[in-house]
């Protein structure tokens, strides 16, 4: 490399800094008028009536998010809502599904394993803390379940809706409603709560 | 001549034989022809004494003068009378010493006594008639002289034939001993011959035995000695060819010695001229270690900075997890608010599109504090780099002082074993005097031995003459004791053995 190149690079080296310094100072705040468009956008946004209402068909407020891989969705009517867990609390003696206990809103959260349940791959419960945990109040009862990651909310069309596959067999089969469009597997809290293996007796042996 | 030892051996003992011969042929010869000229000169004798007087003649003629005396008594018969008494004296006194034997002689001597008688009795006869006493002289002469004068007759015929007998003895005595002689000549010829034919032979073979051995050492000794003097010439011609080539290598090395104390003169001077630039080099080595020192120094406030900045950059980390985390919890606010949203139902609506809004706004911040921690990763790597980058440097700079140092060792190295060379260029060109004077002496002592070859060469060459001149003589040597076949004499060359066929 001889020397006239070397003092090039370096007085382009110098102009860069330069710029980048300027930049860094001016960052920051929008400007004006940017600030101003969007606002603007999202007031449109919101000033927007509801056109394209909802039809006379039925649609499905989900909770979507995703375990294993796959993505499932619940109704929003059951769900309490979404949170990190905080502190995850194994208890023994308790069956397998359960992974522990967490305190939710001054109350002891009892949490599921749904991969334990749905018998699917991974092991969401060995990493469960920070994770996204679902509470969710069906059939009297509050417990909740730890996912890998929650997408958000999606109002999917009730026609729209698959049967679920024949390969599913059990609770699995029992618990699932059926896929959507997006191959969201709608789950069926209800029929899960009812489940006679998951209740918990008052008692302890 | 060319013949070999046995046939002059031969031959000489031939012309001995032949000379023997001849010898013995002249002799036989004279001899037969001395007895022939002894019988002529007999025979002549007796013819001669026949036709001579002869002492009877000269007994009768003395008598006829005593007779005539007697008759006459002229006085001059008496001078014939001594006359033929001293005649015949002398006659007889000769045919004495002539006679070949003693019992010739004796005849002789009495015929001599009886010539005394005969005068006695003839001078008995003068007296007589001298005296007148013619009767006494009468009577003498019949009784005493007559007598007496044919007993001289007779004795002198006794004596004559007694001679003529033992001449003829004596002749046949002669050619007797000349057959003898003849025969015993021939015997000792035969003998002479044999013996010599034997001696010969035993000469011939001792001599050729005691030749053959010598010839054959002879001949062997002359191949050794030319061979030696062969070698010997080619050992001189290899000397001189020797000599020749170290005269010029010494020439060479002369040159090459005062050529070697040129360069080295060279040398010294390039020596001195090479130590100021080794000093040179040894500043400019110096400052370049420490020009090495300062850029490592450098290197290293750099690699400080790029490390602060890289943990200022961990700071910016820290709060983009903030912020990342707020997002978060935005995003989770957001999901609550969609869930409440729902659960109101239609008064709802208007909250959820502000929860979606807020939901969005948290993606946006997720995916803005997702690019910062994009870039603070570049940053580390780039940061990772840089430092890199400097400890490269300073491993660089720290290898190139190093280097330097070397180079500075080097040089150093390099000053020091030019003095060495320069001290050794000295140290050559002495010896390269030296070498140009012993080279002088070597071409002095090669021009000796030069001579001294020559000298040499000259001597060989005698030897070799001699020894090709000893061959030679061992080859007539062997040609002279070398028959073969029929009788053709074998030649042979000089350097080859002798082969004895004798």
């Amino acid at each position: 490399m001889n020397k006239r190149e070397q003092m090039f690079n370096w007085q382009e080296t110098h102009a860069r800094l330069e710029r980048t310094g300027r930049a860094l100072q001016t960052g920051g705040e929008l400007p004006q008028e940017e600030a101003a468009r969007i606002l603007r956008h999202r007031a449109s946004a919101l000033a927007t009536p509801q056109e394209g209402a909802a039809p006379a068909t039925e649609t499905l407020p989900l909770l979507v998010f995703t375990l294993s891989g796959e993505r499932f969705g619940i109704e929003t009517a059951r769900v309490l809502e979404v949170v990190s867990l905080r502190e995850l609390i194994p208890v023994p003696y308790t069956p397998t599904f359960i992974i522990g206990v967490t305190h939710h809103r001054g109350r002891v959260l009892t949490i599921l394993d749904l991969q334990q349940l749905l018998n699917l791959p991974g092991n969401v419960k060995d990493k469960a803390e920070n994770r996204n945990l679902i509470p969710v109040e069906v059939g009297g009862m509050t417990f909740g379940m730890v996912v890998d990651s929650v997408v958000g909310i999606l109002s999917v069309p009730a026609h729209k809706v698959a049967p679920p596959s024949a390969v599913l067999s059990g609770l699995a089969l029992a618990i699932t409603r059926g896929i959507t469009e997006e191959l969201i597997t709608i789950l069926d809290l209800d029929v899960l709560a009812r489940t006679p293996e998951i209740l918990v007796k008052d008692e302890v042996n | 001549m060319n013949w070999t030892i046995s046939r002059r051996i031969m031959a000489g003992f031939g012309v001995v034989f032949v000379l023997l011969l001849l010898v013995a042929g002249i002799s036989i010869y004279t001899l037969s022809s001395i007895s022939k000229t002894f019988e002529y000169a007999l025979g002549q004798q007796a013819i001669i004494m026949k036709n001579q007087p002869g002492p009877k003649g000269g007994v009768a003629s003395a008598s006829l003068e005593i007779f005539r005396y007697l008759n006459t008594q002229d006085r001059k018969h008496l001078k014939e009378w001594d006359r033929w008494l001293a005649w015949t004296r002398e006659r007889m006194v000769e045919a004495r010493n002539t006679s070949p034997n003693v019992d010739g002689r004796r005849g002789w001597e009495e015929a001599l006594l009886g010539l005394s008688e005969f005068e006695e009795a003839g001078k008995e006869i003068i007296a007589a008639v001298t005296d007148g006493r013619m009767a006494d002289a009468q009577k003498i002469n019949a009784e005493e002289f007559k007598p007496i004068h044919e007993r001289m007759f007779s004795t002198i015929d006794q004596v004559l034939a007694a001679d003529k007998e033992r001449v003829t003895g004596i002749l046949q005595e002669t050619q007797a001993g000349v057959s003898r002689t003849f025969l015993a000549m021939l015997i000792m010829a035969t003998i002479a011959l044999a013996f010599g034919i034997v001696t010969a032979s035993l000469l011939t073979r001792s001599v050729n035995g005691s030749l053959r051995e010598t010839i054959s050492a002879l001949a062997s000794s002359s191949s050794e000695i030319v061979a030696a003097t062969t070698q010997q010439a080619a050992g001189t011609a290899e000397e001189a060819t020797a000599v020749q080539q170290t005269s010029t290598t010494a020439d060479e090395v002369k040159q090459t010695a005062q050529v070697a104390a040129q360069k080295a003169r060279t040398v010294a001077e390039t020596a001195q001229k090479t130590a100021q630039v080794s000093q040179d080099g040894r500043r400019a080595v110096e400052e370049s270690i420490k020009g090495s020192k300062e850029a490592k120094t450098r290197m290293e406030a750099l690699a400080e900075r790029i490390l602060s900045l890289s943990e200022q950059a961990q700071a910016i980390g820290e709060i983009v997890a903030t912020v990342n985390d707020l997002a978060e919890q935005s995003n989770l606010l957001a999901v609550n608010a969609s869930i409440e949203a729902a659960k109101a139902g239609e008064a709802g609506k208007g909250f959820a599109v502000v929860a979606t809004e807020v939901k969005s706004l948290a993606e946006q911040s997720k995916q803005a504090t997702a690019r910062v921690r994009g870039i603070l990763n570049e940053i580390h790597r780039a940061t990772q780099a840089a430092v890199m980058a400097a400890e490269q440097g300073v491993k660089v700079s720290e290898t190139g002082e190093t280097l330097a140092q070397q180079a500075g060792e080097s040089i150093r190295l390099l000053a020091e074993s030019l003095t060495e060379s320069a001290q050794a260029a000295q140290q050559i060109l002495a010896s390269a005097q030296q070498q140009v004077v012993g080279m002088d002496q070597m071409t002095l002592a090669m021009q000796n031995i030069k001579q001294a070859s020559t000298q040499n060469m000259a001597a060989t060459r005698q030897v070799e003459e001699s020894a090709h001149n000893l061959n030679e003589l061992a080859r007539r040597l062997t040609a002279l004791v070398t028959v073969s076949g029929n009788g053709n004499l074998m030649k042979s060359r000089p350097s080859e053995r002798v082969r004895m066929t004798m």
